[in-house]
């Protein structure tokens, strides 16, 4: 057992060197560097002639070097746990991370409590009443979810939120709490920014749980060991609680590594509609930028992540399940 | 003393604006349109075209100057607690007089904005930054007025400009503002390779310009040759006109060197400098320099601006406080502003930033408000107790500028450089059209062209030469430069046999939908049997191909108000930037003096006469023909298509601000251009809350 | 586990017993409701986008600015009681105040419609040329008069705009979806064959690319194309792209399958008969969960029709002048389409559709691709 993690942890590295590599090649592709961005910057502000600017940088951030050099000398500082500075920003790249990350945290969050808390239920639902007008509803219900495309839905929400309910648009954070310390009305308005992002977050995972749910259960519900509890005269209702679920349920538990990635990275468009102050649009407004650190350090940031997060997932199915163990 | 006898720019007077023929545009305080026929008094104002554009009033006459001074309560209370010096201390003996709008105010409040990311530094800069030029226009963009500095006055010949400083004036840290300030930024600043590299509106006839203290209170430009438009450079939007809109970038006109020196190698070491540096994790003295003293990053540069930063815009939300040392106050003494808070919330995307518009979740907000969500803004103006201010730009917001040194593809090079070609290409696009669908019908059809009443509109016949829609003119003009064979769908052919003549429109979304726009004109090209590629291409990509001299076409807005203080994409002046794609390997050649580039080829001879006018034209000391000079140059650009002017004059520029009906001293219009480093010329300092 | 509606007569137990697989599947496939349903819709629009050009009424890129973002005209189907279809002539007017276009009917000027009427000139498959539509006008020409869903910013008919949509929506599904199939079936299948060094390879590479967020992956690829490339040619990569992400998940699948299969006795006996493991692989192992991989197309498609909206949304995907669901959506992605003119979100609905349809087709070709099961 101890060898095998041992072994997991190496290629688990293995997996994280060649994301950074691979990170930093494709955050290269796109034509251009920081500078060009910064001078397509001063053309919009119309102050062109402010080319040395752009010279200035590449050599002080030596993006005139070679690729690989760039490679060597930012990995390099980053094992020494320094993920340099943001040329965007102007400020240490995990100042600028980590405003972010708590928010995206709590966003992902409410997301996956969202999806879990309305795909268990029908999940379950349906299993139980299997081809009833409930199952075949409800389902249908989630497969909307998944087929509405959700950036559309966000901005559509958003704006019923503005015309009907006079609610306060985009954001986490009213005007006059982003700036304010933490406190109970803080917080109180950080939740009811949430429901928007979290409905809209939470509706593209929950068509997929409910089918992976009620295929689970029914399932289960196959077993010898629920017929036996039915013969010893259980009722229904706290037998299907009891037994099959918690068995059904083993997968999602054994999924909880991947959520925060997933969210993550899927959440990036969803957080440009509803201006979300979470790592997505940072991410992508970095890429566009060619904020070289800044991005690299978060796709790496992702990608250790998912290795952390499957790493988890493959330990906690083999924890619960006996089966998986040997057959490695 | 004062500031000698220019008063130059006569337009915006009674500009009316008309698209097709009729009158579109509703008065500032437009209403919905249910309640238009309810009040015949409204609609009838609306019709009669925008109100004039309002400013506070600039008081010069000491007579006039109030001899008491006040402040806020906030800052009563640091007074009081000996922790600041008086006020009548704090502003000086000369202080920045404005007689407001409407009246004098009261103290109290914020004001919230939006911006949109890093990218979007000159939010502030262009609102509540003073302006802290030395020099600024009067709100009417006619003549140049003090600012920062008190007086000015232009020798004869034009060759040197004496500033004078105002007496008592401190930074906002309260260390005394003197000549020492502007010495620093020219020598250890804008000289500075690492740091500056000259700045370019500081040479004249290819000589630097010295500046030179006489006293701690005055200052001279000196140029070598006649330099009559210095003053307008120090007041407009260019490297030496504000500490904030180019600190960060080594420009400015004056730094405090009592602050910024300690991170100047030369007032201690290089050694020392890259210390300090490397202590707050940048590389090398010279970015840190650069960061110190960018006035949206850094809340400890001391500067003179109305408002100090007090959280960068790197931590958002970006906000500003009350400047305790500013020099601005009212005609009664009030030191000002009155309105001491900004918060400005950080906006991923600009549509969010149009509906917390519309939500009435900001008191002040012109940028970003794109032209297309005008209607939705107007709709819930009553709703949401706002109102919507109209300020048409100064230029053309649309057009397509043309690489007039294209080389990739040989033949298709020599037809861009045929005059005819490009008279052909320009009267076979529907301007109408475009100003319907993209903009709302607000703009003026036009070609590359100054804004009418500007002292440099050459006449309304130059605004529709060659850019009226006349699809049977261009063909027969293309007709004419034997473009004759065509395919079976209509197109005409290469000479060369390789199939159509097919250009390429390259360009990205920006402030207006220039992809579709691309598209349109695809369309109507069709029937001149031009065929387009239309390619949307990130910023970065286009400043790339640009550079490399590989655009063809590309849709963004073109020209200038300006021929002399802003040729960037009028004449080709720009050698390495997307705004110089009129043709950079020709700018390169101007620049150098025929040392690098490409000389433009007999077919573009125009082209070099008009280079040769424009630099005559920068250092003519006679007004009268300067302005002769300007117009020939707008004649001849129309004349020969050197860009394809579309549309203009409207409001997809920052051509609207949106403003909290309890806000008081809001200018019912002002002049939207670059050079007044728009909306500071709303006066934020003088805004305040009934 | 016999299923007690499968078997409830004996003569069904011998038809049964007889039919071949592809039978069972089908029998068993027939009784999902909802897939039927779903599987006719999915057929219904490749129909669409086969005969986009007939099906249209205007030429989908014929732009008019005074007819920007006008209403959808309502169709009268009977004239003074007899059967006549008419529209209503329609003028555009801006309102100077709210900045809106206003556009009013007017009621004395009729515009028949009819089925099979002549419009612009097109190709039919891209070979034969003709200039019928399945609906037209009478009189004038379509693109000035008929405006089904109304019409977009730039005056363009959003109906026709649609139905060019559907052709590139639904084929940049098809190209990517098969290119990524190919991809897992054979990189899954090698990896679960042979097992050892190249299993491991294969699952690093898997688990690589897994853990690179999309997002950068789109956009580094995607800048990277050359700019010469046409519309066209930079969907077609677009396709693969998207496949070079799509392809990990179904891998891993097929290496389970292939590993759970790789010790039974029909592999054994084809490899002492000499078998080739390409023969082995592809003749007998990769038939077995052939409907597995049928299944997995048909869930797959909605997923690339997703990921082509949200990456048209970022201004990666297919861009204008290209007409895709995923850039109409675009351009309906604003405050003023949503408040002010809804049916700029028209195209919303086919996606929605086709994306409920081809999951229920899936879910009824998994429950029927093993028709021993249960």
């Amino acid at each position: 057992m101890l060898s095998y993690i041992g072994r997991r942890l190496a290629l688990g590295l293995f997996t994280v060197w060649a994301v950074s590599v691979l990170a930093f090649l494709i955050i290269q592709l796109p034509p251009g560097d920081f500078a060009t961005t910064r001078l397509a910057e001063l053309a919009a502000a119309g102050n062109p002639s402010a080319v040395y600017e752009a010279e200035r940088l590449r050599a002080e951030y030596g993006l005139d070097q070679p690729i690989f050099v760039q490679y060597f000398t930012w990995i390099g500082q980053v094992i020494q746990g320094n993920l340099g500075m943001s040329f965007d920003w102007n400020r240490p790249v995990a100042d600028v991370i980590g405003d972010r990350l708590l928010l995206s945290m709590v966003v992902s969050v409410a997301a996956i409590i969202f999806t879990w808390a309305v795909a268990l239920p029908i999940g379950v639902y349906s299993a139980v009443r299997r081809y009833s007008v409930g199952d075949y509803t409800f389902t249908f219900l989630g497969f909307l979810g998944l087929a509405i495309p959700n950036f559309l839905l966000a901005l559509i929400l958003m704006y019923l939120g503005f015309a009907v309910f006079d609610a306060n648009v985009g954001g986490l954070f009213s005007p006059e709490y982003e700036s304010a310390p933490w406190s109970f009305a803080k917080a109180w308005d950080l939740l009811k920014h949430l429901l928007l992002p979290a409905v809209v977050l939470g509706m593209t995972g929950t068509a997929q749980l409910v089918r992976i749910m009620r295929a689970n259960l029914l399932d289960e519900l196959k077993k010898p060991y629920v017929i036996t509890a039915r013969a010893k005269g259980l009722s229904e209702r706290r037998m299907v609680a009891k037994y099959p679920v918690r068995v059904a349920l083993n997968p999602f538990a054994s999924s909880i590594g991947f959520l925060f990635p997933q969210v993550v990275s899927g959440a990036i468009v969803v957080s440009i509609v509803l201006s979300l102050p979470t790592v997505g649009p940072l991410l992508l407004r970095s890429l566009q930028a060619q904020d070289m650190f800044l991005a690299g350090a978060i796709v790496l940031l992702l990608g250790v992540m998912t290795v952390i997060g499957t790493l988890i997932s493959d330990l906690v199915l083999m924890w619960l399940d006996p089966r998986i163990r040997h057959a490695r | 003393m004062t500031t000698g006898g220019y008063s130059r720019r006569g337009f915006l007077r009674d500009v009316v604006l008309v698209s097709g023929g009729a009158l579109v545009l509703g008065a500032c305080t437009s209403t919905p349109v249910a309640q238009t026929g309810a009040s015949a008094g409204r609609g009838g104002r609306a019709m009669a075209g925008l109100p004039d554009v309002q400013g506070a009033e600039l008081i010069i006459d000491p007579a006039r100057f109030p001899k008491t001074f006040r402040e806020a309560p906030e800052l009563a209370k640091l007074v009081a607690d000996g922790k600041l010096p008086p006020v009548a201390e704090r502003v000086g003996a000369e202080p920045l007089v404005l007689k407001p709008v409407e009246g004098v105010g009261r103290y109290g409040g914020q004001i919230r904005r939006g911006f949109v990311g890093q990218g979007d530094w000159q939010n502030a800069v262009r609102f509540c930054s003073g302006p802290d030029s030395l020099l600024y226009w009067d709100y009417k963009f006619e003549n140049v007025v003090p600012n920062i500095a008190r007086a000015f006055e232009l020798s004869d010949n034009d060759t040197v400009l004496t500033l004078h400083l105002r007496k008592g004036m401190r930074w906002s840290d309260g260390h005394p503002f003197t000549a020492d300030d502007i010495v620093f930024w020219r020598e250890d600043v804008s000289l500075t390779a690492e740091l500056g590299s000259g700045s370019s509106s500081m040479r004249i006839g290819g000589e630097q310009i010295r500046v030179e203290k006489v006293d701690d209170l005055t200052v001279r430009f000196v140029s070598k040759v006649p330099n009559p438009l210095l003053p307008e450079r120090l007041a407009g939007w260019t490297d030496v006109a504000g500490m904030v809109a180019t600190g960060h970038l080594g420009g400015g006109g004056f730094m405090p060197k009592h602050y910024l020196s300690q991170f100047h190698p030369k007032y201690s070491s290089v050694d020392a400098a890259n210390k300090l540096a490397a202590e707050a994790g940048f590389k090398g003295w010279a970015a840190f320099f650069r960061n110190q003293a960018s006035w949206h990053r850094n809340p400890n540069l001391p500067t003179v601006t109305p408002w100090v930063l007090t959280r960068p815009i790197s931590n958002p939300p970006w906000e500003f406080g009350p400047n305790p040392y500013s020099i601005w106050v009212d005609n009664e003494g009030n030191q000002l502003p009155y309105i001491g808070k900004i918060t400005m919330g950080n906006i991923e995307n600009t549509e969010v930033l149009g509906l917390r518009a519309a939500a009435g979740e900001y008191d002040m907000q012109d940028r970003h408000l794109g032209v297309t969500n005008l209607p939705v803004l107007l709709e819930n103006e009553k709703r949401s107790g706002y109102t919507i201010h109209r300020a048409p730009f100064t230029e053309l917001d649309c057009g397509i500028r043309v690489n007039l040194a294209y080389e990739e593809d040989k033949e298709l090079g020599e037809l861009i450089r045929t005059v005819e070609f490009r008279r052909a290409l320009s009267m076979g696009i529907d301007r109408g059209q475009v100003n319907e669908a993209f903009f709302l019908g607000t703009c003026t059809p036009s070609a590359t062209m100054a804004a009418e009443g500007s002292i440099y509109d050459p006449g309304p016949e130059w605004r529709t030469k060659w850019a009226t829609h006349d699809p049977a003119q261009a063909n027969s003009l293309l007709d004419g430069i034997g473009l004759t064979a065509k395919d079976s769908a209509g197109y005409r052919l290469r000479k060369d046999g390789n199939g159509r003549i097919r250009l390429d429109y390259q360009a990205f979304p920006g402030f207006a939908d220039f992809i579709g726009i691309g598209e349109m004109i695809k369309r109507q090209w069709q029937a001149i049997g031009i065929d387009l590629n239309v390619q949307a291409a990130e910023s970065n990509l286009l400043i790339q191909r640009a550079t490399a001299n590989q655009l063809m076409l590309s849709g963004q807005q073109v020209g200038t108000d300006d021929p002399f203080l802003k040729a960037d994409t009028f004449l080709p002046t720009i050698t390495n930037n997307y705004p110089g794609m009129i043709g950079i390997p020709y700018a390169q050649w101007f620049a150098s003096g025929g040392k690098q580039g490409k000389e433009p080829p007999e077919s573009m001879k125009l082209l070099k006469d008009a280079m040769a006018l424009y630099e005559k034209g920068l250092s003519e000391p006679d007004d009268a023909e300067r302005v002769r000079i300007g117009k020939e140059l707008y004649k001849m650009h129309a004349d020969q298509v050197w860009s394809i002017g579309i549309v203009g004059f409207g409001l997809a520029l920052n051509g609207v601000y949106l403003t909290n009906n309890n806000l008081r001293n809001v200018p019912a219009r002002v002049v939207n251009s670059l050079h007044m480093k728009s909306m500071n010329n709303t006066y934020p300092m003088t805004f305040f809350y009934a | 586990m016999p299923d007690n509606a499968t078997l409830t007569a004996s003569q069904d137990e011998e038809r049964i017993s007889v039919a071949s697989q592809r039978q069972l599947i089908w029998w068993r496939f027939r009784k999902h409701k909802l897939a039927m349903v779903g599987g006719i819709i999915v057929l219904f629009f490749y129909f669409v986008a086969l005969f986009g050009d007939f099906l249209s009424t205007s030429d989908p890129l014929a732009s008019e600015g005074q007819r920007s973002m006008m209403p959808p005209q309502s169709v009268h189907f009977f004239d003074n009681g007899s059967f006549s279809p008419h529209v209503y002539a329609v003028r555009g007017e801006r309102d100077p105040i709210t900045l809106q276009r206003h556009y009013t009917v007017d009621p004395n000027q009729k515009i028949p419609v009819r089925l099979f009427a002549s419009g612009y000139e097109y190709k039919l498959f891209g070979l034969i040329p003709t200039n019928i539509h399945l609906i037209g006008t009478e009189g004038t020409r379509a693109e000035e008069s008929l405006f089904l869903f109304g019409t977009d910013q730039q005056g363009r008919d959003i109906y026709s705009r649609l139905i060019h949509a559907t052709g590139t929506s639904m084929f940049i599904g098809l190209a990517g979806v098969a290119l990524s199939i190919m991809l897992g079936v054979v990189l899954g299948g090698i990896s679960g064959y042979y097992g050892g060094a190249v299993d491991t390879v294969i699952q690093r590479l898997i688990e690589i690319l897994r853990s690179i967020p999309v997002i950068p992956l789109w956009m580094g690829l995607a800048a990277a194309m050359p700019r010469e490339w046409s519309v066209t040619q930079v969907y077609l990569a677009l396709t693969v792209i998207l496949s070079i992400i799509g392809w990990t998940e179904l891998g891993r699948v097929v290496r389970g399958r292939m590993m759970q299969i790789r010790g039974e006795d029909f592999v054994t006996a084809a490899e002492l008969v000499g078998s080739r493991p390409r023969r082995i692989i592809f003749k007998h192992m990769v038939p077995l969960f052939a409907s597995h991989i049928i299944a997995a197309t048909t869930l797959a498609l909605p997923l690339m029709i997703v990921a082509e909206t949200s990456l048209s949304f970022l201004g990666l995907g297919l861009r204008p002048p290209a007409i895709s669901w995923g850039t109409m959506l675009q351009q309906a992605q604003n405050v003023q389409a949503v408040a002010l003119s809804p049916w700029m979100l028209l195209p919303v609905l086919p996606v929605i559709v086709v994306i409920l349809a081809f999951n229920f087709l899936g879910d009824g070709l998994r429950d029927a691709a093993d028709p021993y099961d249960l």
